[in-house]
Parts: structure tokens; sequence; C-alpha cells
């Protein structure tokens, strides 16, 4: 799987995540071998919870795998990953990540690449257009 | 000053549940807040301003000549600073090189003065010429209009005394009671006072809870609290410890990430809040049968404060609720406490190498680490640009509730 495809999936997920009224955030964890580990979206809305974000979701989904399966995988999400995203995301020593759009928010991004995870924005306009789509349409949930 | 009586007191404040689930001695213990990014690095941020003088009788004509030649937002000036001051309110060194320039500034300084010392702006966004020229036409002006440029700290004073201060070394200031670097000091004097009392009790119910998940092999020695407190009554909402070992082989040192005292307290206190309001709970598929964040109860003591229905079904989160933690959390699990809108945390151990909360330099001064370097602090606790306020503590234990060691390189 390349990175358009994975992207792809993460899209997908934030897709879901909108039709289903939440934030539009959406993750896909996909390993060295490109194979799908796991897929998810912010579900804050949807269960009450400040901690199941898009990527946080996509870990959860992949069950616990044994480390190594982490290892040389690929992060797709939406937005840049939040710190406690990216703290996630080092924790399960992930090393790249793909992010679709830099434009909401820019956050974790300086900490991965301090901490030597390879850090890729790709601009897809499609991540920023649902976004912005979501906080016009419910601002008090943004 | 705390003594047994008032631990007496709080205590018996307290649910049942509480004192029935405590097995071990509460002793007080001292809060110290801790410091943000910006009060620990841009301390003495100064900048230089322009000044001018004018009779007493033009200061009014001098200001509408300025709101005519500059922005807006210029001219409005900076809170902090007094936009004028009389020859006598100027701190001592100014006063002394500025009265000894020319005879007539001598004149100015001396006697009944009837000239003021005007603020004209920064003095990167101000072009000297056109203000010397604009300002030779304000009524009694010198003949050589009078700029001087002097430093002066560009944030606001966090104290009465330090704008005192301030106004000796710089320039007359004024404190606004507020503080542009952190929480208030103010409004943490007030919540430190209002923990004080009871914060030893969840202290040690964080311990307790992290011994016995330890003891269990569940997971490392680190607990977590979720108090809510509400006009003067303090109900326990949550309790959990860390369970990364939990259906984990204990291999690596990472374990469950997902299992993290942290991320478990504040899971268990959103699936109260669903229960509260009789939603179906949203299922979430997984590709394996493990739940990644372990965040049904494990502990009898977890399970006990779990069945207890929160105090306010209509929260939004963990808003204004209050977390005590053994270990200051990782940064995964400092953002996540952001997230939850929590009000205040307290932890016990500051984690040297992998904490967030904190925003001193990382592990370069603990001695057993020999130098090792967990870079700048990130100091999560407080960030300007979030419209909410977590106010944190660290907490020195008085007596024996200590945490258990464990290894610095780990991730609470
Ligand atoms: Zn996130
Ligand atoms: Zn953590």
């Amino acid at each position: 799987m390349d990175d358009t495809a994975g992207l792809a999936i993460a899209l997908e997920e934030a897709q879901a995540g909108y039709n289903e009224g939440g934030i539009p955030i959406g993750a896909a964890l996909v390993s060295k071998d490109g194979k799908l580990l796991g897929r998810g979206h912010n579900m804050r809305v949807q269960l009450g919870s400040p901690i199941h974000h898009g990527e946080t979701s996509a870990l959860y989904n992949s069950g616990r795998l044994p480390a190594k399966a982490y290892e040389g995988s690929t992060m797709y999400t939406t937005p840049s990953p939040c710190d406690m995203c990216t703290g996630a995301c080092l924790l399960y020593g992930i090393s790249r990540a793909v992010i679709g759009e830099n434009k909401t928010f820019l956050s974790g991004e300086a900490y991965l690449k301090s901490r030597g995870v390879q850090v890729r924005v790709v601009d897809d306009p499609r991540c920023k257009a649902l976004m912005d789509r979501f906080i016009e349409e419910k601002p008090e949930l943004w | 000053m705390h003594n047994d009586d008032s631990i007496g007191a709080a205590l018996s404040a307290q649910d049942p549940l509480v004192r029935d689930l405590l097995r071990q001695e509460v002793e007080h213990g001292v809060l110290i807040p801790l410091k943000t990014n910006l009060e620990l690095r841009d301390d003495y941020a100064t900048g230089n301003i322009l000044i001018t003088r004018v009779p007493t009788k033009a200061v009014a004509t001098t200001i509408d000549l300025l709101r005519e030649m500059l922005p807006e937002e210029i001219v409005k000036g900076v809170p902090h600073l007094r936009r004028c001051a009389k020859p006598s309110d100027l701190p001592a060194h100014l006063k002394t090189q500025f009265m000894n320039e020319t005879p007539q500034s001598r004149q100015i300084h001396t006697g009944k003065s009837t000239w003021i010392y005007l603020i004209l702006g920064p003095e990167s966004m101000l072009s000297r010429e056109e203000l010397a020229q604009a300002l030779s036409t304000v009524e009694g002006a010198e003949e050589e209009v009078f700029i001087q440029s002097v430093p002066v700290p560009m944030v606001a004073p966090t104290s009465q005394i330090q704008a005192a201060m301030w106004s000796q070394h710089f320039w007359p200031c004024v404190y606004r009671k507020n503080n542009p670097l952190g929480p208030h000091p103010s409004q943490v004097c007030r919540h430190t006072e209002e923990i004080a009392n009871d914060a030893a009790i969840w202290m040690t119910l964080a311990h307790q809870v992290a011994n016995e998940a330890h003891a269990g092999g569940f997971g490392e020695p680190m607990g977590a609290c979720i108090v809510q407190r509400e006009a003067g009554k303090t109900t326990l909402v949550a309790l959990a410890a860390d369970a990364r070992w939990h259906n984990q082989a204990q291999t690596g040192c990472t374990g469950n990430p997902m299992a993290h005292a942290v991320l478990r307290a504040i899971s268990i206190v959103a699936q109260k809040l669903v229960r509260a309001e009789h939603r179906e709970e949203t299922k979430v598929d997984t590709i394996l049968e493990f739940e990644a964040f372990q965040d049904k109860p494990l502990l009898e003591s977890e399970q006990k404060v779990f069945e207890q229905d929160h105090p306010s079904p209509d929260g939004y989160l963990c808003h204004g609720l209050e977390m005590y933690l053994t270990h200051e959390p990782c940064v995964m699990c400092s953002m996540a406490i952001l997230h939850s809108r929590m009000g205040k945390v307290v932890f016990g151990y500051r984690m040297p190498l992998t904490g967030g909360l904190c925003a001193e330099d990382r592990g370069r001064e603990h001695p057993s680490l020999n130098g090792a370097d967990g870079g700048r602090g990130l100091g999560l606790f407080w960030r300007r640009e979030l419209n909410w306020s977590l106010v944190a503590w660290e907490w020195e234990s008085g007596g024996s509730v200590r945490p258990s060691p464990v290894d610095m390189a780990i991730h609470a």
C-alpha cells in the first residue's frame, strides 16, 4: 500500500466520523510491508471520550500486536496529530507519519521530528475541506 | 499549619466509600505549583520604547497629534506601562541622565515641574524624524525636540512587588492583576487553599491503587484518582491504576501505552457519563479480542468507585474535575488531561526524562542520570492558545506516602 492508498483509508474514516455526527478526523496504521494494521476515527462525540482520537482509535483497532509489528509502520492522519497522539505513536515505536493537511492545527509535528519520526505533509485539499465543513456546521462541537 | 486534626476533619467529611477504601494512614504533603514555559524562559524580555516630554498643558493635544499620525495599536499604549510620568516619578538613573543634558532640562526637573514625560511607542515601529517634526509643532515645545529610547519589560509584571521594582529600574509600571505567562498567582493561591486540606486523601488513594495493581501484576506502580469538588463537597469519581502489563507479554519496556493510569481514569469518567445518559454504549470494533484501553475496572477498589454514579451526570468530559497522580504523566497522558478539560492536576513524582507537564529541562539536574538529556520540558499543562486552563502542582509527601521506585526511562 502506498501513501495515497493509506491516506485514502484515513479519509474514509474521517468521512465515517462525519456521517456519525462526530468530529471528522480519521487515521490508518499501515505496517512496514504495506499491510493495514488498524483504522479509526475521532469518537469524542460518539463515546463522550476525549482520548478516542483518530490515531488512538486506529491503534486501539490494531489490537495489541507484538512490538515488532509496529516497527517501521506509518500512521496516516487527516490533520496533524495532537501531542497526545504524537506521544502515543512514539510509545508504539511508529517511525513515520503522513499528514493530510497541517492548516487546521500544527501541533505534534515538531515533536515527532525531534524524536526521529519521519513526517510527510501531503496537503490534500479533501482533508481540509471536510474539517472546514464540519467547523462551519457544528462550531459548538469544535 | 496542618496537623492530624485537619486530616481527621477532612476525612470525616468524605463519603463512607472513601474511608472504606483507605487502607493506609493519610499524611499531609506540600503542594508546589508548576511553572510554565513562559515563566521559566521569557522572564526578562525587554524592548525599547521612545519617549518625549511636553509641557503639562500640551499633553492632550500631543496625544491627539499622535493619534492622527500613528496606528491605533501604537497609540493605545502598553497596558502595563504608564503612558505619562512626572519628572519626579522617573527611575533615578533616567532622572540624572535627562536632567543634566541642558540648562533647560535642569529647569524641567527642579521645583514644581510643569512638564510631563510621555511614551510614544515601540522604537522598532516608529520613525524618529517624523516624530521630531510633528512634535516640534506642539505648543511650548523645546527648541530641539526631546526623544529618547529607554528599555522596558515587554510583558506585564505578575505582582505588585515586581511592578514596584520595574518602576525603579525601567519606567513606571502598573500591576493589573493579570499574568500573561501562566495562571494568575492569586488564582493559583486560591486553588491551592481549596485542595490543601484533602489533597493528601486523594494522593494516598492514588498510591494505594498503584501498589495494588503492581502487586497484582497488572502494571507499573502508578495510579490515578479523579475527584469532583462542588460547593465544598468532594466526590471520588474514578480510581485507576496502570495496567500496561495486563494481557501483555512483558517484553520490552513500554507495555500497552493505552493502559496508562491517566487514560484509564479519563475513560472511566466517559463511561460513567454515557451510563448516566442511559445511552447504548457505542461499540468499537477491534480486529483482535484484546481491549487496548483496558478501561473496565480490574481491581476491586476500581470496581467500587466505578459502580458509583457520576455526581454530575450532565458534565462535559472531565471539565473542572481534579486529578491526583502518583507520577508526572507522559506527553501522551499530559495532553489527554488537557483534552479532557480537567481543571486541576497534582502529581507525586516528577519523571525526569519522560514527563510532559513540567517545563524545566529534563534529566540534566538528576545526579543518578549522569547528565542524561531528556530535552527541554514541554510544560504542557499551560497553553496560552487554549481557552481553558489547567492548574498543576507537584506534591511532596510529608510522611510515608511515597511512590514506589520505577525506572526513570519509562513513561507514566
Ligand atoms: Zn490526537
Ligand atoms: Zn502516560
